[in-house]
């Protein structure tokens, strides 16, 4: 039961990754793309991440997925208003 | 106070080398004096940002945002995959400026980075007390969406919540 959970929530995170990429390759601009990018990947880590959890030896090892995953989020948040930002300049000069 | 700050930093690091090293106690000879080093410089850095002593984050509303965050996050990805899959593409991209009513500086921080996880926008621009957004479609109703996250992040750093939404101003 909990097998076929977890092979559920991986299928769906690797089909958000898929949109991700769909979305890089379809969408028009800087912006649009980092929209894709963000948002898609972040909810296809999430449940890929979701989806291993149960198969974690330990707690801690558990909470170090997790954090892995909160790490992540951080970085693409930042990453993407900077690109924005540099994108948003260069549109403007 | 100052004690107890101090003391839930701590163990927050201890927390996190325990995390870090899955549990093996023998190695707490080099993971007490990291957290306690790890807590000091914290400590450096935090008085810095503290200029609003009125702002501190609240334990207690961390769950609560988190579920908003987790829910938020799902309707921007299906939203996203909606639109990458359909074959028209429905977009409308453009700029628009949202006036910030949180008053501390992490607080506006946080916001501008959350927002570009969050269904539709994405921070593109900071102004002292507004950020430009870059969104999907112009079409969708983001003022109500964007004050619900602001709210909670208000709450989330013991402020005041703002009660109505403001304006948004499109172009750039």
């Amino acid at each position: 039961m909990i097998e076929w959970m977890q092979i559920l929530l991986i299928s769906f995170g690797v089909f958000f990754y898929l949109i991700g990429t769909l979305g890089i390759l379809r969408f028009p601009d800087v912006f649009t793309r980092l929209h894709a990018l963000t948002k898609a990947d972040n909810l296809g880590l999430g449940l890929v991440m979701l989806g291993v959890l149960p198969s974690l030896p330990s707690i801690p090892a558990a909470l170090k997925v997790v954090l892995c995953w909160l790490l992540i989020l951080a970085s693409s948040a930042v990453a993407t208003y900077l690109i924005a930002k540099r994108a948003a300049e260069d549109q403007a000069s | 106070m100052m004690l107890r700050h101090v003391s839930f930093t701590l163990l927050l690091f201890l927390g996190l080398w325990w995390v870090l090293t899955e549990g093996r106690w023998s190695s707490y000879t080099v993971g007490i004096p990291a957290a306690v080093a790890c807590t000091w410089i914290a400590m450096r850095l935090g008085a810095g940002l503290e200029t609003n002593k009125a702002s501190a984050l609240q334990p207690l509303q961390v769950p609560l945002f988190f579920f908003h965050f987790v829910g938020k996050s799902l309707i921007a990805g299906f939203d996203v995959a909606r639109r990458t899959l359909q074959p028209s593409m429905p977009l409308q991209p453009g700029f628009v400026s949202y006036p910030l009513q949180l008053q501390s500086e992490p607080a506006k921080l946080f916001f501008a980075a959350v927002i570009s996880l969050m269904p539709g926008t994405l921070c593109s621009q900071r102004r002292d007390d507004s950020v430009i957004l870059h969104v999907l479609d112009t079409r969708m109703n983001l003022a109500a969406d964007l004050l619900a996250t602001e709210r909670q992040i208000a709450r989330l750093f013991g402020e005041t919540p703002p009660k109505s939404a403001p304006t948004l101003l499109k172009g750039s």
